[in-house]
């Protein structure tokens, strides 16, 4: 047995089992009935949607908002999150999801749902008009990374 | 409320009655013909138009200050409050001036950011675009088509 074996047990047990073979089809009937690109914005949707529902907080600086996210991820056992200011961005680093484990591997689109979260809750927290939040890089399973920078 | 009074103690029942619990020697009529008197000629005359001609110089500290006794300022000077309109105006004026001033060093310039929070969004929001990515993310290929 190997230390990546020993992962992806723990990743598997990230979801339910009683959901794991539910969203496990359902992420490939998705898959095969949509465009990536629409599986992307439509996990985006559901993200920005979450956000709504969970809402965060009152943050008055950037570090009080990150530890209000992990307060939430924490409670769902989302994984946490790390945020990095920069001067004309910040990245926005999300670890140990359970999306992997809950819509598999291949599933890259499902990054999506996590992009609309952290747009929604920085827009809640006053994210001014011409930024937004994007996937920079998708990373590892274990590992997306976003960042929030001016679009327009 | 106190209309219904008569006109010599109309609006001055309660203060008079305080003076005299405060130094019971009698000095009512002379708190009466200070009140009922001088109230009017000080403010609306010199304190305006006549600035040089140096009469009353504090309204507030004056009325109070003469007939009544020393021993109770604090009272005394709440009483000449309510009773002398104008004279509050005097103090009243550098009050507001001093706001209005502390308002308009936070309004200087643009809307001021009040928490780092909005400095930190009203920063990135004033910054050049960022360069193209050259990722290959789903989204980004979203986007782009």
């Amino acid at each position: 047995m190997t230390p990546p074996d020993l992962l992806d047990y723990h990743r598997s047990h990230a979801c339910a089992a009683q959901w794991r073979g539910f969203l496990r089809a359902l992420g490939e009937e998705f898959e095969h009935a949509l465009p990536e690109a629409d599986l992307a914005r439509l996990m985006a949707r559901i993200g920005e949607r979450f956000a709504q529902a969970q809402p965060l907080p009152g943050a008055a600086s950037l570090d009080a908002l990150e530890g209000a996210a992990n307060t939430m991820w924490s409670t769902l056992d989302w994984g946490f999150v790390a945020f990095e200011e920069r001067p004309d961005q910040v990245l926005i680093r999300h670890a140990a999801s359970p999306l992997s484990a809950a819509l598999g591997v291949r599933a890259s689109w499902a990054a999506g749902f996590l992009e609309g979260v952290y747009r929604g809750w920085f827009r809640a927290a006053g994210m001014a008009a011409g930024l937004d939040v994007r996937i920079a890089d998708a990373g590892s399973q274990d590992l997306t990374t976003f960042v929030l920078s001016r679009v327009s | 409320m106190s209309k219904h009074k008569t006109p010599s103690t109309a609006d001055h029942d309660d203060i008079a009655g305080l003076f005299q619990r405060l130094d019971g020697r009698g000095d009512n009529g002379g708190y009466r013909d200070f009140s009922d008197s001088q109230l009017q000629t000080p403010v609306s005359g010199p304190s305006r138009r006549e600035p040089a001609a140096a009469p009353p110089p504090l309204p507030v500290a004056a009325a109070p200050a003469s007939p009544a006794a020393p021993e109770a300022p604090l009272v005394a000077t709440p009483a000449a409050a309510e009773v002398v309109e104008p004279a509050l105006e005097k103090p009243a004026v550098p009050v507001i001036a001093s706001v209005v001033r502390i308002e308009a060093k936070d309004a200087a310039g643009k809307p001021a950011a009040k928490t780092s929070l909005d400095r930190l969004f009203q920063r990135l929001a004033d910054a050049p675009l960022p360069a193209d990515r050259s990722d290959d993310s789903p989204l980004s290929r979203f986007r782009a088509s």
